[in-house]
């Protein structure tokens, strides 16, 4: 074994392991979130923009694996997308204290993900409409979070 | 959990900086996108924050400027306790504050800072290139003149 000298030894330092708490969601496949995601769609082609926001916000897979978080974000990326930027306060308005804190979650989600950073702007849109009507709350919520996408 | 040889470090090292090693204390970061070529993507932890910004960089020129700008400004990163001295990965610029910045100044002032830094630098990026552009065209102008 030649290759001992490039071993990572810190790896093994007790004060670098490090669990993550479990989290306490269930786990769905893309195949189980296909119905959701099929309802949103439905919704969009309906022009019922609320609806398809309140699905959303509902129940965003936390604990599922990475393809199927990529999956559901595309669908609320069409969702938030499709809606025109005059509309979004009043949606806004009828979200009560939880959805919106997860709605602002899913913005910073879909910030950090390619195909998000391609419509920066309508994503920044909802964001300054979302903060300049419920105020920062969202924000710490989002950065405190354990569950996220 | 936070083991107790933990606890003793971390009032020491700024967190956002100890990436793997303490876990539990990272706050979930967060990315703000304009585009894909504009971005700022900020790590909070529990002693400190780490402002990293990608400028927007639409051709060669732009990138060179933006390399030369974050250059001067990185190498007198000493008398600018904010800054970083090497950007993270895949950024331009980055800041780290810690609480200790936060002692000695003001936050608010600090905020202001950061924020006009980002309002301030694509202006400053874009004169530069009109600049070049304008220098370019006379020098041009002025050598090749003798074979008019």
């Amino acid at each position: 074994m030649d290759s001992w000298r490039r071993i990572d030894i810190d790896q093994y330092d007790p004060d670098y392991q490090y669990e993550a708490d479990p989290i306490d969601a269930p786990a769905y496949t893309v195949q189980q979130l296909e119905p959701l995601l099929g309802e949103i769609r439905g919704s969009i082609s309906r022009g019922d923009s609320v609806g398809a926001i309140k699905l959303c916000v509902a129940d965003p897979p936390y604990g599922s694996d990475a393809a199927a978080k990529t999956a559901y974000l595309q669908s609320v990326l069409s969702v938030l997308v499709s809606v025109k930027q005059t509309e979004i306060p009043n949606i806004v308005k009828g979200l009560d204290v939880d959805e919106t804190d997860t709605l602002v979650k899913l913005l910073y989600s879909l910030m950090s993900l390619k195909e998000g950073q391609k419509s920066g702007g309508a994503l920044l849109g909802w964001f300054d409409k979302v903060v300049g009507i419920v105020g920062e709350r969202p924000i710490v919520s989002y950065v405190n979070s354990s569950l996220t996408l | 959990m936070v083991s107790d040889g933990q606890l003793t470090k971390l009032t020491a090292v700024p967190i956002a900086q100890a990436n793997k090693k303490t876990a539990e204390v990272l706050l979930n970061p967060m990315m703000i996108s304009r585009n894909e070529n504009e971005r700022v993507l900020i790590e909070p932890s529990i002693n400190s924050v780490r402002v990293s910004i990608k400028i927007k960089q639409s051709d060669e020129i732009e990138s060179i400027l933006v390399d030369k700008f974050t250059r001067f400004l990185t190498k007198r990163a000493e008398n600018f306790l904010i800054l970083r001295r090497t950007p993270i990965q895949d950024y331009d610029i980055s800041f780290l504050l810690t609480n200790y910045h936060n002692e000695v100044m003001m936050k608010n002032k600090l905020i202001d800072f950061i924020i006009e830094f980002m309002e301030d630098v694509d202006k400053e990026i874009s004169e530069m290139k009109l600049f070049l552009n304008s220098r370019a065209r006379f020098v041009a102008e002025a050598y090749l003149s003798v074979f008019d």
